[in-house]
């Protein structure tokens, strides 16, 4: 009961991380089609701010999985370690681009290119790691990993891979939409979400046909719950995805697209959890094999169930303070500072 | 079973990756105290140097503290990546400390940090004073859980053992290990006197050079006094430190020491020890010191045990635990009497005048993060060959992987860090070098470059100047 209550704290991270750094690498990939330092700037001053506090929820996953379920911490990482590796590269190289580019004027191009290419391969390198989850890691002696380096690469998951990008870009220009105040961007990143919608969702359906021929045999889809749950997580997204699309071609609703995006992306790691369970990592582990004892997962739950409000609650408020305005600063809130005088 | 290249290599990858990371707690942490040190004064006084101190350090803060994030999720993941039989075996413990550190510190720096930089002028002076409390209050949390994490593997306590596996039997002795009590508050100590250095170090660049008179005055004049109260304390704590580590991890301490026989009671300043033949080659010793600091016998007469009396299989490596231990110990005696000296030349009211004094501080800028550095070295290679203390050892701990992959992760971090570590001390330099922006004396107000964007012109305010930023977008 701990460990299932344990693997929905860690689902909880990974729905929240995909859809929170989802549109900031994101945007960090939509950098690549944008022409013009003003343009890319203002991509970045939308990421600046945010983006420790979006990737700081994939250490829920990380740290969550190794404290709660260790068994499938230690099998999983040394089996995707390539993988990894790229992401952390990747992720390491853009969190110092971000600082630096926010530091500097203009859009230095290094530290440019770091950013564009940090994203990209960070959300293809993840997207490789859900492939091989779902395709299953075959453990040797005493649970451990004893494979090849590569055993993790296949068809299945580059196409995942390709699948985490493109979601990944669509959210980017939904959020461009709804937070953006630089027309030229709104109306670039509209034109790529109008297209990449119908894109990302045919990918999807792709990925989504395979699974019965690409998925571990381990995995199971034909019970009444679980059809039901995949039924509606695919109606939602379905749904959703429609929605952000129509959201795109407007000039209003700026919410929406980035709503919806949200949602369905929500909604496919949803789908992508429930029919994982009651395996961890298929298709030797299951959620009460992998589990610590009961005491770790009371103390991580006491814990969590503690603090993490509070951090969905200053977080939001962050969030809500550090906003884009599209009127100057309350010269009042800032009687230190003269208004005029901040520049130099 | 793992090969001993794929071992050795994944040694030296948490090595490097978690020394890099070292370094930038190393003075955030003293940092972000500090930080909110003078707003509190600011808000009190309303004098202006305290918010041109506050935002020149908020800039360098703000850098490191990002570096430091990054740097830290490697250290999460290489626990899995690397050590996959370490994280199966003491996950249901170490994993679930490093959770608690997640939720309950992580987080909470990084709700906050968004406020503390780019909140001026949207949010009130109260909230910016919470968000850098709540800052400071995450920073000195995470030190304290990952202490409470790293003291269980150097004393670990609390336990029972599961076909291999930790798992808990009492979480407050597993929490408040033997060891971690005096290992906290050694570190806290250590961070902000790293941090403290750091303030003097640059404040004492500007003063010889008679730059930026009360903003460097009065950071100076904060940075040598805390010093000055900390250092004598850090000196008694570490005695402690070295007191329990004989009766918990004798192994570490006698390493350290550096004799192989029991016979010495003098001081080794230098030894080339022969692991092989069982002895030191060649030594240089002062007699009857070792007895004086470590069992603090005053005839002179105790001997230290040596490493002879360790199982073979059971030694650390010697030259890694004897000088990494001095480079702490030494570099803990010159910032003692430095910080004496600096006690002194303020009763004589020549703090600020000295220039042998300023120079020799500016001088010794980086020795608190030096002293931190080598300090974990010797904990950490003092430990092994076990990653629990007597328990499991580093060498069953590793995983299964192709000694292919750990040369392209570890050339890789080395690449990327010493990339990171150019750019953090450019950016440092730079910063220095263009000093702290004046805050009320500033006359005329320079054209807004990038017009009426208020996260922009905010961004600023945290940000490099027009002639910097131009070299930066050339380079």
């Amino acid at each position: 009961m701990a460990a299932d209550a344990w693997f929905a704290v860690i689902a909880t991270g990974l729905v929240l991380y995909v859809t929170l750094d989802g549109y900031d690498l994101g945007c960090g990939i939509l950098a690549l089609a944008q022409r013009g330092e003003a343009r890319r700037r203002s991509l970045l001053e939308l990421v600046a701010p945010v983006w420790d506090g979006n990737e700081s929820w994939i250490l829920l996953i990380a740290v969550g999985l190794w404290g709660g379920f260790p068994a499938a911490s230690g099998a999983l990482l040394p089996a995707v370690y390539p993988g990894v590796i790229v992401m952390i590269f990747s992720l390491i190289a853009r969190g110092v681009s971000i600082e630096m580019i926010s530091n500097a004027r203009g859009w230095p191009r290094g530290w440019g290119s770091a950013f564009i290419a940090g994203s990209f391969c960070a959300a293809f390198a993840q997207g490789t790691v859900i492939g091989a989850v779902v395709q299953g890691v075959r453990l040797g002696a005493g649970g451990r990993f004893t494979g090849g380096t590569f055993g993790f690469l296949s068809g299945y998951s580059v196409l995942t891979g390709v699948v985490t990008v493109a979601l990944y870009a669509l959210a980017g220009a939904a959020m461009v939409k709804m937070r953006s105040d630089d027309a030229a961007l709104r109306a670039g990143c509209a034109r790529w979400g109008r297209g990449l919608a119908p894109a990302a969702a045919a990918l999807v359906i792709l990925a989504a046909a395979l699974l019965p021929v690409a998925g571990s045999p381990a995995l199971t889809i034909g019970q009444p719950l679980r059809v039901a749950l995949l039924t509606w997580a695919c109606v939602t997204a379905a749904a959703m995805f429609l929605a952000a699309w129509w959201s795109f071609g407007r000039e209003d609703h700026d919410n929406l697209a980035f709503t919806g995006v949200a949602i369905a992306m929500a909604a496919g790691a949803a789908g992508l959890l429930v029919l994982l369970y009651p395996m961890i990592l298929p298709p030797d582990l299951t959620i009460a094999r992998a589990a610590s004892p009961p005491s770790s997962l009371e103390f991580l739950l006491g814990g969590f169930g503690t603090f993490v409000p509070l951090v969905f609650a200053y977080n939001a408020y962050a969030f809500w303070v550090l906003r884009p305005r599209r009127t100057p600063p309350d010269p009042a809130l800032a009687s230190h500072e003269p208004p005029g005088n901040a520049t130099r | 079973m793992p090969s001993p290249t794929v071992l050795e290599l994944s040694r030296w990858q948490f090595a490097v990756t978690a020394a890099f990371h070292m370094s930038f707690p190393a003075i955030t942490v003293g940092l972000s105290v500090f930080l909110c040190l003078n707003y509190a004064l600011y808000l009190r006084t309303r004098d202006p140097v305290y918010l041109q101190i506050y935002r020149f350090w908020r800039k360098i803060f703000a850098v490191g503290f990002a570096l430091g994030v990054v740097a830290g999720i490697v250290l999460t993941f290489e626990f899995g990546l690397n050590w996959g039989v370490y994280a199966h075996d003491v996950g249901p413990i170490i994993g679930v400390i490093i959770g608690m550190e997640v939720a309950t510190a992580f987080f909470l720096e990084a709700g906050f940090i968004g406020i503390l930089l780019y909140g001026e002028g949207r949010v009130s002076n109260r909230v910016t004073m919470f968000a850098n409390v709540m800052v400071a209050l995450g920073t000195l949390l995470s030190t304290t859980w990952i202490l409470a994490a790293n003291s269980w593997m150097q004393t670990p306590s609390g336990y029972v053992r599961v076909n291999g596996q930790f798992q808990p039997r009492d979480w407050v002795s597993i929490l408040f290990n033997p060891s971690f009590p005096h290992r906290f508050f050694h570190m806290l100590f250590a961070v902000l006197i790293a941090a403290a250095w750091l303030i003097a170090g640059i404040s004492a660049y500007y003063l010889a050079r008679r730059r930026y008179r009360p903003f460097s005055r009065r950071s100076f004049s904060i940075a040598m006094g805390v010093l000055a109260i900390l250092l004598p304390w850090q000196l008694f704590i570490g005695d402690n430190v070295a007191s329990t580590m004989f009766i918990y991890e004798p192994a570490k301490l006698i390493t350290l020491e550096g004799n192989y026989n029991s016979l010495n009671s003098g001081w080794n300043v230098l030894i080339i020890p022969d692991p092989q033949a069982g002895k030191n080659i060649f030594q240089i010793t002062i007699p009857n010191l070792s007895s004086l600091l470590g069992p603090h016998v005053l005839s002179g007469q105790a001997k230290t045990p040596g490493i002879s009396t360790i199982p073979k299989d059971e030694r650390p490596n010697v030259y890694a635990v004897f000088y990494a231990f001095r480079v702490m110990f030494y570099s803990a005696l010159v910032m003692f009497s430095t910080a004496m000296v600096g006690l002194y030349l303020r009763l004589r009211r020549k703090l600020y005048t000295s220039r042998r004094f300023l120079r020799w501080v500016t001088w010794t800028t980086p020795i608190g993060v030096i002293a931190i550095i080598g300090g974990w070295i010797t904990a950490e290679a003092g430990r092994q060959p076990w990653v629990v203390y007597g328990q499991l050892r580093t060498g069953a701990a590793v995983s299964h992987l192709a000694s292919g992959s750990m040369i392209f992760s570890l050339a890789g971090f080395v690449a990327l860090y010493l990339a990171m570590l150019t750019a953090w001390v450019t950016y440092l330099v730079r910063q220095v070098m263009r000093g702290p922006d004046p805050v009320d004396t500033a006359g005329t107000p320079g054209p807004d470059p990038q017009g009426s964007d208020p996260a922009a012109r905010d961004r600023q305010v945290s940000g490099a100047s027009a002639p910097s930023a131009a070299v930066a977008s050339k380079a």
